[in-house]
């Protein structure tokens, strides 16, 4: 390979494909719909943002093009582990995975807008290309290695999710959540960017999370960083009590625009959480234990931490869920519930790590496989809180997709009294939601049932008895409010209004958007081992990868 | 625990100064209460509106714009400096960078963005 500049070759590009394509889909979204011609006599005046209807027709096809294309470039380019691009980006089977989980989520986006955007006021080149932006960013979020990368993604994310909470131009609310959540989103970043100057000022300039993981730059200006990068990414993936923008955030949205920032901003939050929290527990378990020892700490901390945010996530989350009466303040709450569950299994993680890094300290030399060798306990952890992150982004994406696909006039539905009658005037859209309220519950044939027992079990291997009984306490109090949307859609007296929610036909795209997350939950559900494997394999190369 | 020396010494002078600043400005400054001494803006011109004033967003579209092209010439300058050192692969990255801003740059112009009514 013919060096460019600096060490830099063409080859390290190539990695970063599914990245660009993404970019790519975007800026055509944005060009095809400035150059689509508008009639003469739809000319739109300054101010007036409607989308030419030739292109609102296209326009979820750039999307899902860009998604497969990418989807199979990830692929093929992320699945075997190993450190690319500079070492700024770590592939392998947990960033495909997690990767996957984004570009899923923004494929059923684009697909859902087909229909629901036009109705809106919303516009559609804006909405597609700020989707294909965020998941660009979430992307890069899945497969940073760097700090600086990692924060890029970040930004990058949170930006275009920004603009698309307060997309529906005309509504206030909109404008204020998205208000709301820019400026504590900006905070948190605050928080992120302050943790990352203090690892580099701490670990003597590296900010290769692959070369903090061997623990000789570990000094106490590291933990102090260490916990608040921690802070930072607690804060966006909404757990207790970081969690305040997030009703309002996911209440003010489309709920076009809801269903994806829960599936695919918490992925990616989640993402980059477990593989900043693998690179300390390797650090503090495979080097130098005295150099090793301010990680060591943070190590011995972290899970103690989390044990408490994870608590009060499920208590708050499911506490405040009860009295909701929008659906989508009511799937919001359930996120905050859902991201306590998921802290579990990071949370035993943290714990078995623990036995873990005794184990690394007595042996004399303890090499990476014999490390992990002893510590199948850990992976399996990691592995469940991946796994859980994928089921409970396909049963939300599902939830969603029925409230998109049953929005009146692009009106979303504000309350759950009116999907009254719902399961009379759309069959399909009723049975499909039912089935996602019995998967949020946790209950089998679906994904949430394995994705819960899988990360219970774990949570028991490492003895967070508390835990697991309060997870399980607080599931039997979501059955309320969950099955309380079945009870109303099928049994509450049919409200007499003339644009009740699902009286017009679902587009083509809402109807791929509910059919792709049924399957999906009851694929999960029925045959999980295929994503149980994949989700293994990335938590062993999370922890073993050089 | 010697180099933190200055450090220390910066610290004492950051707390020193203002301090120090705004109690002798308080204690030997004549104050006279006045009617233009209250207005939130003074720059020599009589206030003649409310601060509250709505005006055209279109302004705000031309200050994002000219932040944008604005960033693009910081990104330029440094660019330039080190051009030599780097060579073709500099000018395909910039190119990359410019081409992606100049699409923005259309979209606005096409969706009648630039147009003053």
């Amino acid at each position: 390979m013919t060096e460019l500049v600096y060490g830099v070759t063409w080859e390290d590009f190539v990695p970063t494909a599914p990245i660009v394509v993404l970019l790519a889909a975007a800026l055509t979204a944005v060009l095809a719909d400035a150059f689509t011609p508008r009639r003469k006599h739809d000319r739109p005046a300054p101010g007036d943002d409607s989308s030419p209807a030739a292109f609102v027709q296209v326009a979820p096809y750039i999307t899902l093009g860009g998604v497969l294309a990418a989807a199979l470039l990830v692929i093929s380019l992320w699945s075997e582990s190993r450190l690319a691009a500079q070492h700024s980006l770590a592939l392998g089977p947990f960033s495909m995975l997690t990767s996957l989980v984004v570009l899923g989520a923004t494929g059923l986006a684009g697909a859902w807008a087909a229909g629901y955007l036009p109705r809106s006021a919303v516009q559609t080149g804006e909405y597609h290309a700020l989707l294909l932006c965020a998941a660009c960013g979430g992307l890069t979020v899945c497969a940073a290695n760097d700090l600086i990368t990692l924060f890029l993604g970040v930004e990058l994310l949170s930006l275009s999710v920004y603009a698309l909470v307060g997309i529906d131009r005309g509504k206030l609310l909109g404008a204020e959540a998205s208000m709301k959540y820019f400026i504590l989103g900006a905070f948190s970043s605050g928080f992120l960017l302050y943790g990352m100057a203090l690892i580099y000022g701490g670990s003597g300039g590296t900010i290769y999370l692959s070369e903090l993981a061997e623990g000789r730059f570990a000094t106490n200006l590291t933990l102090a960083g260490g916990g608040l990068l921690l802070i930072g990414m607690l804060f966006k993936v909404g757990a207790v009590p970081f969690h305040a923008w997030l009703p309002d955030a996911y209440d003010g949205a489309p709920a076009g625009v809801t269903g994806f920032m829960s599936a695919a901003v918490k992925a990616a939050g989640f993402a980059a959480m477990l593989r900043v929290l693998a690179s300390f527990g390797r650090a503090a378990g495979l080097g130098d234990a005295a150099a090793a020892a301010p990680l060591a700490t943070l190590g011995e901390i972290w899970p103690e931490i989390i044990y408490f945010v994870a608590a009060l996530s499920i208590i708050i989350g499911n506490v405040a869920a009860l009295t909701q009466t929008n659906p989508r303040r009511l799937l919001a709450y359930s996120a905050i519930a859902h991201t306590g569950y998921a802290l579990i299994g990071v949370v035993a993680f943290g714990r078995l790590l623990k036995g873990m890094q005794g184990y690394a300290a007595s042996s004399v030399d303890g090499s990476a496989a014999d490390w992990i060798g002893s510590g199948d306990g850990a992976t399996d952890a990691l592995a469940a809180a991946t796994f859980y992150l994928v089921t409970y982004a396909a049963m939300s994406l599902g939830a969603f997709a029925v409230l998109v696909s049953v929005a009146r006039r692009g009106e979303d539905v504000e309350s759950v009294d009116d999907l009254a009658g719902l399961g009379r005037r759309r069959p399909l859209a009723a049975a499909a939601m039912t089935l996602f309220m019995v998967s949020l519950i946790g209950l089998p044939p679906t994904a949430g049932f394995m994705g819960k027992l899988w990360l219970l079990q774990t949570a028991v291997d490492a003895g967070l008895i508390g835990l697991v009984v309060l997870a399980l306490v607080a599931t039997v109090v979501s059955v309320y409010y969950y099955l309380r949307m079945v009870v109303v859609m099928y049994m509450a007296p049919a409200l007499d209004q003339p644009h009740a929610p699902g009286t017009t036909a679902p587009s083509w795209g809402q109807s791929l958007a509910i059919a792709a997350a049924s399957a999906a939950v009851l694929l999960l559900g029925l045959l999980p081992s295929g994503a149980f494997a994949i989700a293994r394999e990335g938590a062993e190369s999370l922890l073993l990868r050089p | 625990m010697e180099s933190y020396a200055p450090l220390a010494l910066f610290a004492v002078l950051l707390i020193v100064m203002p301090t120090s600043m705004i109690v002798l400005s308080r204690l030997l400054g004549p104050r006279r209460e006045t009617e233009v001494k209250g207005d939130p803006y003074e720059c020599g011109v009589p206030t003649w509106m409310g601060a509250r004033n709505r005006f055209s967003v279109h302004f705000y579209l031309v200050a994002i714009l000219f932040i944008l092209f604005d960033l693009e010439t910081v990104f330029l300058i440094p660019w330039a400096i080190v051009y030599k050192s780097i060579g073709a692969v500099a000018l395909v990255e910039m190119g990359f960078f410019l081409a992606v801003l100049g699409l923005a740059l259309v979209y606005v112009w096409r969706r009648r963005g630039l147009e003053w009514e």
